[in-house]
């Protein structure tokens, strides 16, 4: 009796001292890139980029979206004069808030747009000095009515005057119904219609805090107060979103713990009930997950020794739920078994112990000399697993073959047998039965490996996140957008001339949407574009300034208003004229003087800016720009855009091969998402074909029975193959959250492949009739009842954590109670021709 | 001795020399006004001769090289040098009409010339040109120093819209929906 209580104080120890490591060495890195080891290429080629443009990964982008360029215009400076001001960031830029670039903005665009734009101001330049100098609704009414007087009496084109009806109608129209649609001045006297939603972007670099566990976390603090500190009448006028890894990585945290409650709440109550179900005592139920509880505790103390824990090696606490309830709920159903036949408590455990150990230890050794197959590999992140794993497994293994006998010598009563209130199988089905079943299963499994074919790895970070965080629809927002989007590739080189030639290079190929230098960032055509604009420059220093011109002596405002009305609803009148004097026939709604004018004032003052634009040298350009193109050790970088939608992997591959094509060096997000596809396809067939070796190699050295090896290896295959198969059919790709289920699946396939094959020795029909495949069925069933559940979750990564792993553990239960009896008794029937089981 | 007190006299005799750069622009917007209005105003001129004498102050006081430059941009590299030829012996008979239907209505009383300012390079040259409703209607003149031929007009405008601009914008349609002929054609038949 004082050795089974040494052997507890003893685990007790070691657990607390595993508990105490934990405490005092677990680390977590949320680095998805650092999953792979940094030696492969286009990990080099992303820390080089990342080494000469840090700033490029920590940016928090702010995106403002709003019907008009005037409401994103204002929502964009109001954010950026706030943000500037907070200590908490350390830079922020949004080009259109940038003075430099308002005044120069002409020169940006193509010289035709230069023409066409200073065409439409400078014939509006009168109105707008009438506007200027009266800004009310009789104010507005006049100027509308003496430009529309001038056209008419010029026969000029009056489609700038149709836009100006039509934006007026509208605000009139709005209001009527309650609503509020500030004029939109640059739309409608620049040379772009009005309609659609106008998106711009606010770079912002956070001061990290290196102390957090959420570096950035400061920085979105702060821009989440700003957000919120804005006026209600500007807030009104945008949506404002903020994405970057940093929002990205924010937002994912809180996603993956938000539903994690309910989750593990449900987990815990099927869990229990499961394990009633097996162990018909709730005693032995409560031993059961006290030892799992302690083996997942053993196991954590390990693996913060390790080192920090990646993505994918902290999944572990799963493997080792799934692996340590494995080897516990077989070990006490055999007890179980034993006292049902009469043994007393102790012997029953020593007698299971004695006629399970061997399977056991096989299980173990070939399970974790699997997971020891993928510390191989380049995939880092897995390879960790696999140490951990491999450890893990034995440490399971150990604590259930010494605790639960122990435990049965101290308290003999857990050994006692109660109403079971699921049967057992009792008699196994005929021979027959089990080769139809078999061969219905062998169907199955070659369907799903033809299918399996089309399986793939999606490296590309965005795709685990929840779809509804902010973050994730403003990414995609800009995704979609070829100039903002994140999916771009970097070139580095050295000169202005090597700059030069490679973007014009990858300018020429078809994948590429735009390749941009900072050379680029000076305009083209400049003397053309400062001629046009000198020539306007009297009109628009007019329109900021000068005095309205009058053609006739003043009017009083209705009877303006009476001319007017007549002159947009004459017939004949445009259809944008008559939908105008349809609105003021019908009166001024309260609110349109406010709406006319909003952004007034700030549409004059851009005007008033351009009057000062000169010819842009490279060293003219703003330091925010530049940073983002020059860096600190003079190297200049390429910006490569995709013209492919890169939410398609084969059209990113392109996107990435074509780039690399011509500039073997370019790194980015596409290089890594693809890069990172290949690299972990690659490890993962290295690791399972070692893996699949060397379990069956211990197979072998075993049992000296390549039956038995059959039995265990086929059904494991197949079971890969139907998850794969599921993985293609609904549309659920490998990822790095899912991608424990290999490891998983290899774990417990083997194990049940092992104990099936043990239990069948005696005839196919035998393994049906002992308690292995109850075994199997609670230990499978307690596994997917304990992270089934993650398949509700929000975060895309955890939620096909859970439905992967649920369809992997079916499919290792189906395939090993379909295939592992079936080639067992195809085995017996080669070895004894003629001689059939009597089942 | 006697010819270099000649030429001295005659160059501070010279009212180029002499005048500012605003003054110059004042002077040659005076000649303009008063040429155009001579010949809009005198009701014995037959209407060839009316036009004649416009289209000869429109050439005298406008860059017409330099309108034409503004006026085709780069479209101007599509001309034959007979299309060339054409385009420039159409354009002052063009502008003359032009300059006659905006502004040759209140002749009743002179036109009259009201201040200068700079603008960049160019000197803006006020002027108040009579209408027929009895008001006058502001007018700017865009002055620039020619090398070689003095201060030149080089735009028109009345409440700050440009008359080169709207002319670049509709010659660029011509061009652009009829051709080189077809702006020609428009060109040559003149503003009634």
């Amino acid at each position: 009796m004082a050795a089974p209580r040494r052997a507890l104080l003893a685990l007790g120890l070691v657990t607390a001292l595993a508990i105490a490591a934990t405490v005092g060495l677990l680390r977590v890195d949320s680095d998805s890139s650092r999953l792979l080891s940094p030696d492969l290429p286009f990990q080099v080629r992303a820390h080089g980029l990342n080494a000469a443009f840090p700033d490029l990964k920590t940016a928090i982008l702010l995106v403002v979206e709003a019907p008009s360029s005037d409401a994103a215009d204002a929502v964009t400076g109001a954010l950026t004069l706030a943000l500037a001001a907070r200590p908490e960031l350390a830079e922020v830029f949004a080009p259109s808030a940038d003075p430099f670039l308002i005044a120069h903005g002409l020169l940006y665009r193509d010289t035709g747009a230069v023409e066409a734009a200073l065409t439409a101001l400078s014939g509006a330049s009168n109105l707008l000095a009438a506007l200027r100098a009266d800004q009310t609704v009789d104010g507005f009414l006049a100027a509308v009515d003496s430009a529309g007087a001038l056209a008419a009496g010029a026969s000029a084109d009056t489609g700038g005057l149709d836009r100006l009806y039509t934006q007026a109608a509208a605000v009139w129209a709005a209001r009527r119904s309650g609503q509020a649609h500030p004029f939109a001045w640059s739309d409608t006297l620049g040379d772009t219609p009005p309609g659609g939603v106008v998106r711009r972007v606010i770079t912002v670099q956070p001061r990290l805090d290196p102390a957090r566990l959420s570096p950035a976390r400061p920085a979105l603090d702060a821009i989440e107060t700003v957000i919120a500190g804005l006026d209600p009448a500007t807030a009104a006028l945008a949506r404002v979103a903020v994405t970057g890894e940093p929002a990205l990585r924010a937002e994912e945290l809180r996603s993956v713990t938000s539903s994690i409650g309910l989750s593990f709440a449900a987990s815990l109550v099927l869990v229990g009930l499961i394990l009633w179900l097996a162990m018909r005592s709730a005693p032995r139920a409560g031993l059961s997950v006290t030892l799992l509880v302690v083996i997942v505790a053993l196991v954590t103390g390990f693996a913060a020794s390790v080192g920090a824990l990646n993505l994918i090696s902290i999944a572990f606490i799963v493997l080792m739920t799934g692996m340590g309830e494995d080897f516990l709920v077989h070990l006490l159903l055999e007890i179980e078994s034993r006292a049902e036949a009469g043994a007393e408590a102790a012997s029953a455990a020593v007698q299971a112990a004695g006629h399970l150990g061997g399977s056991m230890l096989l299980a173990a050794s070939t399970t974790s000399a699997a997971f020891f197959a993928f510390t191989a590999t380049d995939f880092v992140g897995m390879a960790q697993l696999g140490l951990i794993g491999g450890v893990g497994v034995i440490l399971a293994c150990a604590v259930a073959l010494t605790a639960i006998p122990a435990a049965m010598a101290i308290w003999p009563r857990l050994a006692i047998p109660r109403p079971r209130p699921v049967a057992r199988a009792g008699r196994g089905p005929s021979l027959r039965g089990v080769m139809r079943i078999g061969v219905a299963g062998a169907v199955v499994a070659l369907i799903a490996a033809v299918v399996a074919r089309e399986a793939r790895f999606d490296a590309d970070p965005i795709n685990l996140r929840d779809p509804d965080a902010p973050s994730v629809i403003a990414f995609r927002q800009i995704a979609a957008d070829p100039g903002l989007t994140p999916y771009r590739m970097s070139v580095l080189v050295d000169g202005a001339d090597a700059a030069a030639r490679t973007a014009a290079a990858l300018q020429a190929v078809p994948e590429v949407a735009r390749a941009v230098w900072i050379g680029d960032l000076v305009p083209g055509d400049q003397a053309a574009k400062l001629d046009l604009i000198d020539l306007a420059y009297p009109s628009l220093e007019y329109a900021v300034s000068g005095v309205p011109v009058t053609l006739e002596a003043p009017l009083p405002p209705d009877a303006v208003r009476a001319r007017l009305l007549a002159r947009l609803t004459v017939p004949g009148a445009s259809a944008a004229a008559q939908a105008f004097g349809t609105e003021l026939a019908r009166g001024d709604p309260a609110g349109v003087e406010g709406d006319l004018f909003t952004f007034f004032p700030a549409f004059v003052a851009r005007i008033g800016a351009s009057l000062g634009a000169g010819e842009v040298t490279r060293d003219a350009l703003p330091s925010p720009l530049a940073a983002r193109f020059v860096a600190a050790d003079g190297r200049l970088r390429v910006d490569v855009t995709p013209s492919g939608d890169m939410g398609e992997p084969a059209e990113m591959a392109r996107f990435v091969a074509a780039v690399a094509a011509v500039a073997p060096g370019a790194a980015g997000a596409p290089d890594q998402i693809v890069g990172a596809a290949r690299a972990v396809g690659g490890a993962m067939i290295l690791a399972t074909t070692l893996a699949a070796i060397a379990a069956g190699l211990l197979v072998w050295i075993a049992t000296r029975r390549g039956i038995e090896l059959v039995a265990v290896m086929v059904p494991l295959v197949a079971a890969a193959a139907i998850t794969a198969a599921f993985s293609v059919l609904a549309g659920v790709p490998f990822n790095y959250a899912n991608i424990i289920v290999a490891p998983l699946l290899i774990g417990l396939g083997v194990n049940s492949g092992i104990y099936l094959a043990h239990a069948g020795r005696a005839g196919a029909a035998a393994a049906f009739e002992s308690v292995a495949p109850q075994s199997i069925l609670f230990s499978v069933a307690t596994t997917i009842a304990a992270f089934g559940t993650l398949g509700f979750s929000d975060h895309r990564g955890t939620a096909s954590m859970g439905i992967l792993l649920t369809v992997a553990l079916t499919a290792t239960l189906v395939a090993s109670f379909t295939l592992t009896p079936a080639i067992l008794a195809l085995g017996a029937r080669v070895r004894r021709p003629g001689r059939a089981h009597p089942g | 001795m006697r010819a270099i007190a000649a030429l001295m006299l005659a160059l501070f005799l010279s009212p180029a020399a002499a005048a500012t750069p605003e003054e110059a622009a004042r002077a040659a917007v005076e000649t303009l006004v008063q040429a155009t209005h001579a010949a809009l105003a005198d009701p014995g001129l037959a209407p060839a001769t009316r036009t004649e004498r416009l289209t000869g102050a429109i050439t005298d006081g406008f860059a017409l090289d330099l309108w034409q430059r503004f006026l085709l941009g780069d479209a101007a590299a599509g001309f034959t040098p007979g299309e060339l030829a054409r385009f420039q012996a159409a354009l002052p008979r063009y502008l003359a009409g032009l300059y006659a239907s905006r502004f040759g209505k209140g002749l009743d009383r002179q036109p009259e010339v009201t201040g200068t300012r700079m603008v960049r390079r160019d000197i803006l040259v006020a002027a108040r040109i009579p209408r027929s409703d009895g008001r006058d209607l502001p007018v700017e003149y865009r002055v620039r120093d020619i090398p070689g031929a003095g201060a030149r007009v080089i735009d028109v405008m009345v409440g700050g819209t440009s008359f080169l601009i709207l002319e670049r914008d509709e010659f660029g349609a011509l061009l652009r929906e009829r051709g080189v002929g077809g702006l020609l054609t428009h060109l040559e038949a003149g503003i009634p």
